[in-house]
């Protein structure tokens, strides 16, 4: 008995040496990350500005940020920096998560940070125009989200540059976010109001507002999301709003369960003009209208892809991403001449709820001959929720918000303003060219090349095992992994052939859907990749995959990716919670992903005793946090090369369990979630 | 300490499969209500809503026209779960959102919340007129998590339990998860008070 309480004592004693507060550490995070939104008279439907708040919703908030579906960011992080981030971290997760599960104490709130507050007019000062919506829009409390339009005279009788727009909308419960565009010609003025409410319908105001040509090549005027706070645009850059335009602007409502009237005040802030353009580029060109959008009823990774060669060099500004209800996932990914591969932007879970224009930290400079590779899937199956039709029906491209559109859109500067007309003459001619229809031929997008043993898309490295799924990307019926005389395995299988830069990887499987691919050691040393499946149906389009020198994964024991690693115990039997491996034993690690290797990595080459490559970079191993001893690196003996083992000792004091294990090649971590068994 | 430890076990397996008929609470007017009781309807109806959950305010008037659809056979009462609100926030919430006249309770100590076991808003339980728990959980499938809803419902979960409770047959599914904001357990909500 004393035992046990001995035993209670010390646990409490040491959870509360580790207990998170409400003044100390969570505070903090919610009053940068939240409160801008939560907060009395804005969209989120309560506030976290005190202790109070916090507590009554504290489970919400837990599980909503794990999920990430809160703070709402939806950009992959990792790539090119954008402005304003809104994302918490991992630890930052975490240590919500701590709080609630301690029971959400508040710790002493005379070290609490003061709530934060917020100018209830005009953030940037008193704008130089101010506009009001004419009538209120009534938005029902129930139903489906809606779309309306909504064109409003300026005024404006000389051509005026654009340097900020803030929305104050007077029913900020239900405005989920808005797009400002010109209306030059007066093609949305005539439309409003036509079928007896304020404004227009439809999702295809995009569509409206492009047609006029102005608006086509320069891209509108910016938009508008609840939470942020309205920026300048960077100095010496400006959106257009020629003389005469009306302001059309496309608001989205979300119905919160009471009836709403949205009459809108607009400021615009105005510069002056610029030295340089903005241009609109879309990859595909104009929402997809060429890109063979036609989905069929139940394909649930439907892919559209559209690749449009920069004629000059520009600075990249902001971009963004369009789709209706369909819309699954987004990549915008540039080759630069010089191979390197950079993701502009990229979102694996679009929601047409949080469409926003993410500006880069910084102007990116992309030279003359970068080809840009704008992806979209799409999800018409029953079991995408959002699908307007039910029993799904064969979708195609149109305007309307139950038809489809998808591009990827980058904003853009040319490099030299002298270059502004061969860069939009390059623009018209794009958007007039259709993009070739795929037939037979393989199809796939980059984020279909996954790593072989996290599951995840990314980067490559020389020699990483990944799987490539696709359409038509080999025969019916699997075929696997065939080794010539030479000890290699082959790279050209069931007629199929993938080629990273030219250059033919070794197959492990193929099939029509799925190829498991070792990439070849050619990559190494280049900035990126070009991936290319070749059928006897012909080639794909040329994928751009980024290339790192080292990018570790362990494989799981059960493919998922996480959980149980692939781990070999002393005496050669599988690691397991049933076969666990005895602290002080050295178990053997499979992974994938360590790069070069030297000697030099040969291509599907199996390894034999006696010539056993090893990384050319330094490999370590955590296992519990704790640096575990490293007896071997290396080719694994009759594998193929790109099977990374690691021999590591369990160190003494490892806890009993599923203990979280990491391997290090160079700079680059193993996926998290991957454990040893322990006894 | 253990004999506390015992009757937490002993009220928590109480609330799982049945409540307490008998168990009585002031509505915001004053008026003492006790809805696990079906008063001689068929069956008793306590919705778990508060006013600050955006899908428990989507829901107000779902609420609503199934209580009113039920009438007959069935009382509702509605169970704001806050202790912040008052019965002045509490009607015009009732009004704004088109929740219906029905008898309203604040449940600041979490009485009925704990005894039916509910864990977030919007989440209903159904009581047959024995006091057995029939049903609780959603009361559709619309939303399939934060963010995703569908744009109608195909499963009508709680219709299904009232209809199966009146005609006196087995409930097909008598517990479901429900999705919405969770509930902070009132014991919790004391501190910093």
């Amino acid at each position: 008995m004393r035992a046990i309480l001995t035993f209670l004592a010390a646990l409490v004693a040491s959870a509360q040496a580790q207990t998170v507060t409400y003044s100390q550490d969570i505070a903090p995070i919610l009053y940068a990350n939240c409160s801008a939104c939560h907060r009395p008279g804005q969209v989120a439907p309560f506030s976290l500005l005190s202790y109070n708040d916090a507590l009554t919703h504290g489970k919400t908030i837990a599980a909503t940020v794990q999920s990430r579906y809160m703070p709402p960011w939806k950009p992959e992080p990792g790539w090119v920096p954008f402005r304003d981030e809104r994302r918490l971290t991992d630890a930052q997760i975490a240590l919500i998560q701590k709080w609630v599960d301690q029971g959400m104490p508040q710790g002493d709130p005379s070290t609490a940070p003061a709530p934060p507050s917020f100018a209830d007019d005009w953030q940037l000062g008193t704008p130089d125009l101010i506009l009001e919506m004419p009538e209120g829009f009534n938005i029902p409390p129930d139903g489906p989200d809606i779309y309306r339009n909504f064109a409003i005279p300026t005024g404006v009788t000389d051509d005026k540059w654009v340097r900020a727009i803030e929305l104050r909308p007077s029913a900020r419960p239900v405005v989920h976010h808005a797009l400002f565009y010109s209306d030059t010609g007066g093609a949305a003025l005539a439309l409003d109001g036509q079928d007896g409410q304020p404004g227009f319908p439809g999702l295809g105001t995009v569509f409206t507002a492009q047609t006029d040509p102005f608006n086509a090549l320069t891209g509108g005027l910016g938009g508008w999301v609840p939470g942020t706070t309205p920026e300048f645009l960077p100095p010496g850059i400006a959106m257009a709003l020629p003389a005469n335009s009306a302001l059309l602007i496309q608001m989205h409502f979300h119905p919160n369960g009471m009836p709403q009237t949205e009459k809108s005040r607009i400021g615009i802030y105005f510069g002056p003009k610029p030295d340089r353009d903005l241009t609109q580029l879309q990859a595909p060109a104009f929402f997809g209208i060429r890109a063979n959008i036609d989905i069929p009823a139940g394909d649930a990774d439907y892919k559209v892809r559209g690749s449009f060669t920069l004629p000059v060099d520009v600075d990249a500004v902001s971009v963004g991403a369009h789709a209706h209800y369909l819309g699954k996932s987004a990549k915008l990914t540039a080759t630069l001449p010089t191979g390197e591969v950079k993701i502009l932007l990229w979102i694996k879970q679009w929601d047409f709820s949080w469409q926003d224009q993410y500006i880069f930290k910084d102007l990116l400079f992309l030279p003359k001959g970068t080809r840009l590779d704008g992806e979209y899937t799409y999800d018409n199956s029953a079991g995408n929720l959002r699908n307007p039709f039910y029993p799904p029906k064969e979708v195609k491209w149109g305007e309307n918000s139950t038809d489809e559109m998808g591009s990827l859109i980058l904003n853009v500067l040319a490099h030299q303003q002298s270059d502004l007309g061969a860069l939009r003459v390059a623009t018209v001619a794009y958007l007039l060219s259709s993009v070739p229809q795929v037939g037979n031929k393989p199809l796939f997008v980059s984020s279909g090349v996954v790593d072989g043993a996290s599951t995840q898309p990314g980067t490559v490295t020389p020699g990483k095992i990944v799987v490539l799924y696709g359409e038509r990307v080999g025969p019916a019926n699997l075929t696997s992994a065939q080794v010539g005389s030479d000890g290699r395995v082959a790279s050209n299988l069931g007629g199929t052939q993938v080629l990273f830069d030219g250059n033919p990887a070794p197959l492990l499987y193929t099939s029509s859907g799925q190829i498991g691919v070792i990439v070849p050691y050619e990559v190494d040393g280049h900035l990126g990749t070009q991936v290319q499946v070749k059928t006897a149906s012909g080639a794909s389009d040329p994928v751009g995959l980024p290339v790192a020198q080292n990018a570790p994964s362990i494989f799981s024991a059960d493919y998922s990716g996480s959980g149980q690693g692939a781990v070999l115990n002393q005496d050669g039997t599988i690691n397991s919670f049933k076969n666990p491996a005895a602290k002080g034993s050295v178990v053997s690690i499979f992974a994938t992903g360590e790069g070069q290797t030297l000697p030099g990595g040969i291509d599907g080459k199996l390894s034999t005793a006696g010539n056993l490559p090893i990384p050319a970079a330094p490999v370590s191993v955590t296992i519990n946090g704790e640096k575990a001893d490293v007896l071997y690196a290396g080719a694994s003996a009759g594998q193929v090369a790109g099977v990374l083992q690691v021999n590591a000792r369990i160190p003494a004091d490892t806890p009993f369990g599923d203990i979280p294990v990491v391997v290090q090649v160079g700079g680059a971590q193993s996926q998290p979630g991957i454990t040893v068994a322990v006894q | 300490m253990k004999i506390l430890i015992g009757l937490v076990l002993v009220t928590s397996v109480w609330g799982q499969d049945r409540v307490s008929t008998s168990v009585a609470v002031k509505d915001i007017h004053g008026v003492v209500e006790k809805p696990f009781d079906a008063s001689g309807k068929k069956a008793a109806m306590v919705f778990f809503i508060t006013d600050d959950c955006p899908i428990s305010n989507r829901y107000a008037r779902e609420i609503h026209k199934i209580c009113d659809a039920y009438a007959g056979s069935a009382k509702c009462t509605l169970d704001y779960i806050d202790a912040d609100l008052t019965p002045a926030k509490v009607e015009k919430h009732m009004l704004d959102y088109g929740h219906g006249n029905y008898p309203a309770v604040i449940d600041g100590k979490q009485v009925l919340v704990k005894a039916a076991g509910a864990t977030v808003t919007p989440e209903v339980a159904v009581i047959a007129p024995d006091g057995s728990l029939a049903y609780r959980g959603r009361i559709d499938n619309m939303w399939a998590s934060w963010g995703q809803s569908r744009r109608e419902a195909t499963e009508f979960d709680l219709r299904n339990a009232l209809d199966a409770v009146i005609a006196g047959k087995p409930v097909a599914l008598p517990r479901t998860k429900a999705v919405g904001c969770y509930i902070t357990p009132a014991e919790l909500l004391g501190q910093g008070k």
